[in-house]
């Protein structure tokens, strides 16, 4: 198994009732493996989330949320198909702006 | 003659002679400057000697609203506040909201020029049309909110708006700011031009509406840009109701949120004590500028400790520099903090950095309790930290030494102090800590007013936004064409039109050109297209850097701190990432070919000509660089 920590703010942060948390996988799991197991865990409302990623994964001037792998966006990555290794970090940044 | 958005007129107003003159607002500097900043840079270039002091008798202050100012444009609130810097030696530019922009706009100008120095304290008062030159000694030494309540009264009108200094600016520290209702003017030490010239405040009262040209054209364009902003993902959802602090979670998320004077970024989550809902648990209310729908500004009372009863709105670059920067988690404290700096008219950012270089100088022992006036000054501590800001706005003890900024300090400290002076070109570093968003860097590297993210927020790196593409923040590559396209861009629909930079990445970063080209053709009746207008902002920024080169800046001023070039964050979102000395040296190159100018950073005939800059190619021709 791999473990992979999950780091998420504002609307994300609340619905997984937390910061960051880490979540266990088994060895050679992708990225969207990643997402289905927190699928499974948060139900309806992470469903609603993950078909904003799949959308956005389609879209080259997505707007709406990005994922940071070890900080890297993923587009920059093999996107859903990444790879995963044992302490990876994932990052959602929830739309943010102003600053 | 100009049909809209303009009202004709500049104000020149000298403190010297204590006289006043009006000048018409050309159509040449409209078409080629806009307003704004361009217009104040351009009056700066031409009217401001090489090698003048910035707190001496040559520097002129200028405040100059743009032609959306004070129209029904959303957002459109803002005016440049334009001298030499006293903190830099380069363009000090910084813009401002609220209503005072507005204000003047009514009261019948396009720009007030600020030329000489008063013999006693005065302030000024711009009556639409009428100027007087007022007694300010009973003024001299209250604190911004007073001071604007002590003009309207003795005015007897409580709607006039007032930008005015306080005890910092009166004191000439090179970190004060001007203040205007609650808002800022805040960085470059504006504060202290005007403070050296003897100029308390300037209130202005005016009646006059702002023309506009085609009327249909017009309400169409601002019919389409209330649309765009509505589809925003972010800004009537989230901005609106939690403003700039929630930039805190995001550069926690990406590793950037810079803490202890950048020698921790990454190893502190500031999410649970300084994040949203911290934030939110402290709201009262929301301020809003002239004609804005968003009203992004959120009123925070501080509810603990010594703090209670301070009412302030920490925007996330005050949470990061009295809290990040100072590794200090108590939020009351920096509501306490901003509310001080906001009184005594002190950049907020700038002190804030202040206070954590001399953190780590005490904790490093090269400062002791002996040069602190007793105060344990470690990291963490919010008590020494709240202290310190009074001491530094009223110039007392060791807040003499800070009062000037990091540059200044180190060079009075000496040793090796410089290492840990968080600045660039003099101008402290906002908070994102660059190493983990390298455009962000080139451009602290290369603004025309020192590290300022305001000059070209790289939106694509902190907030993943892929307008014109998408970005590898940890990438070098492509980013000398990114930062250029930034800071044209930037300059050009918000800083010279004017329009709150906010919206620039929540609502247009994708078309900010075409809307500005819309909104500005309708209301002047000149022609605008997307092409002139970002050739504008990159009109502006030559300039700008013409007169910095005129002033003896090289490309060896376009420079990053030490520790950001050979420190890798040891933790968090950017972890192991830096900017090395060659990256920086590949990305200046990279910069200089986008602009035109020379390896040595100096704009190129051909370029300055291109950009119908005859008289700044003929001035660097004079001191033989180009
Ligand atoms: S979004 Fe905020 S800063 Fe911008 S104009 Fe509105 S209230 Fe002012």
């Amino acid at each position: 198994m791999i473990s992979v920590k999950v780091k998420a703010i504002m609307d994300i942060a609340d619905l997984f009732g937390c910061n960051e948390q880490v979540v266990s996988l088994p060895e050679g799991s992708k990225l969207s493996d990643l997402l289905d197991a927190l699928g499974r865990k948060y139900g309806q409302a992470f469903a609603e989330i993950l078909s904003k990623i799949y959308k956005n994964e389609k879209e080259k001037h997505n707007r709406d949320l990005h994922l940071f792998l070890n900080g890297r966006n993923i587009v920059f990555l093999e996107g859903l198909e990444t790879k995963l290794n044992d302490g990876d970090e994932l990052f959602f940044l929830s739309p943010v702006g102003g600053g | 003659m100009l049909k809209g958005g303009y009202m004709g007129k500049i104000l020149r107003v000298n403190l010297t002679t204590q006289t006043y003159a009006e000048e018409n607002t050309t159509e040449e500097l409209a078409s080629n400057f806009i307003g704004g900043a361009g217009l104040g840079i351009k009056y700066l270039f031409d009217e401001v000697p090489a090698g003048a002091d910035a707190l001496g008798q040559d520097n002129k202050l200028i405040f100059a609203p743009g032609p959306l100012t004070g129209t029904s444009a959303p957002c459109a609130s803002r005016m440049a506040v334009v001298a030499k810097s006293p903190l830099t030696s380069a363009v000090g530019m910084c813009t401002t909201g609220g209503y005072f922009p507005a204000e003047l706009k009514f009261a019948g100008y396009d720009a007030l020029i600020i030329e000489g120095k008063a013999e006693r304290p005065v302030y000024l008062w711009i009556n639409e049309g009428k100027v007087s030159f007022r007694r300010a000694e009973k003024l001299w030494g209250t604190n911004t909110f007073d001071c604007q309540q002590l003009i309207k009264d003795e005015l007897g009108d409580q709607n006039i708006r007032i930008s005015c200094i306080g005890p910092a600016g009166e004191l000439q520290s090179r970190i004060a700011c001007i203040i205007n209702e609650r808002r800022a003017a805040g960085r470059k030490g504006l504060g202290a031009v005007m403070g050296a010239k003897n100029l308390k405040a300037i209130a202005v009262r005016g009646h006059k509406t702002v023309p506009v040209a085609c009327e249909n054209d017009y309400r169409e364009a601002r019919s389409r840009m209330l649309k765009t902003m509505k589809e925003s993902p972010v800004l009537y959802s989230a901005f609106a109701n939690t403003g700039t602090p929630m930039v805190v979670e995001a550069t926690w998320g990406l590793g950037i949120f810079a803490t202890r004077n950048w020698s921790a970024t990454g190893e502190w989550n500031p999410v649970e004590k300084l994040g949203i809902k911290a934030n939110n648990s402290r709201k009262i209310g929301k301020e809003h500028c002239y004609n804005c729908p968003v009203a992004c500004s959120q009123l925070k009372l501080a509810r603990e400790g010594i703090y209670t009863g301070s009412l302030s709105v920490p925007e996330f670059e005050t949470i990061y520099a009295f809290g990040g920067q100072t590794g200090v988690d108590n939020l009351d404290s920096i509501i306490a903090a901003d509310r001080l700096c906001d009184e005594l008219g002190l950049d907020s950012i700038s002190t804030g950095v202040a206070i954590g270089f001399a953190m780590e100088l005490y904790e490093k022992e090269v400062l002791t309790k002996n040069d602190t006036d007793g105060i344990e000054l470690n990291f963490g501590n919010h008590e020494a930290m709240f202290k310190l800001v009074s001491k530094i706005g009223y110039r007392k003890g060791f807040g003499a030494l800070l009062a000037d900024g990091v540059k200044c300090a180190a060079e009075k400290i000496g040793g090796n102090a410089e290492k840990y002076a968080m600045h660039v070109k003099g101008l402290e570093l906002p908070g994102y800590d660059v190493r983990g968003a390298k455009a962000h860097g080139l451009n602290y590297a290369t603004s025309y007013t020192g590290a300022d993210h305001n000059r070209g927020y790289v939106f694509q790196e902190i907030f993943g936004i892929p307008e014109p593409e998408a970005v590898d923040r940890f990438a070098y590559e492509g980013k000398g064409r990114l930062t250029k396209w930034n800071q044209d861009i930037r300059t050009a629909t918000c800083d010279c039109p004017t329009m709150c930079a906010f919206l620039l990445d929540m609502a247009f970063p994708a078309n900010a050109a075409q809307n500005s080209a819309d909104m500005l053709s309708s209301l002047t009746g000149l022609n605008f297209t997307p092409q002139e207008i970002e050739k504008i902002g990159e009109r502006v920024n030559n300039l700008a850097r013409a007169f910095n080169v005129r002033e003896g800046f090289t490309r060896k001023d376009d420079n990053l701190p030490e520790r950001i070039l050979t420190e890798p964050l040891k933790e968090g979102g950017s972890k192991g990432h830096y900017i090395s000395r060659t990256e920086l040296e590949k990305m200046l190159d990279e910069y200089y070919y986008e602009r035109g100018w020379s390896a040595e950073g100096v704009p190129t005939r051909r370029k300055l000509l291109d950009l119908g800059l005859k008289n700044a190619a003929e001035e660097l021709e004079k001191m033989g660089v180009l």
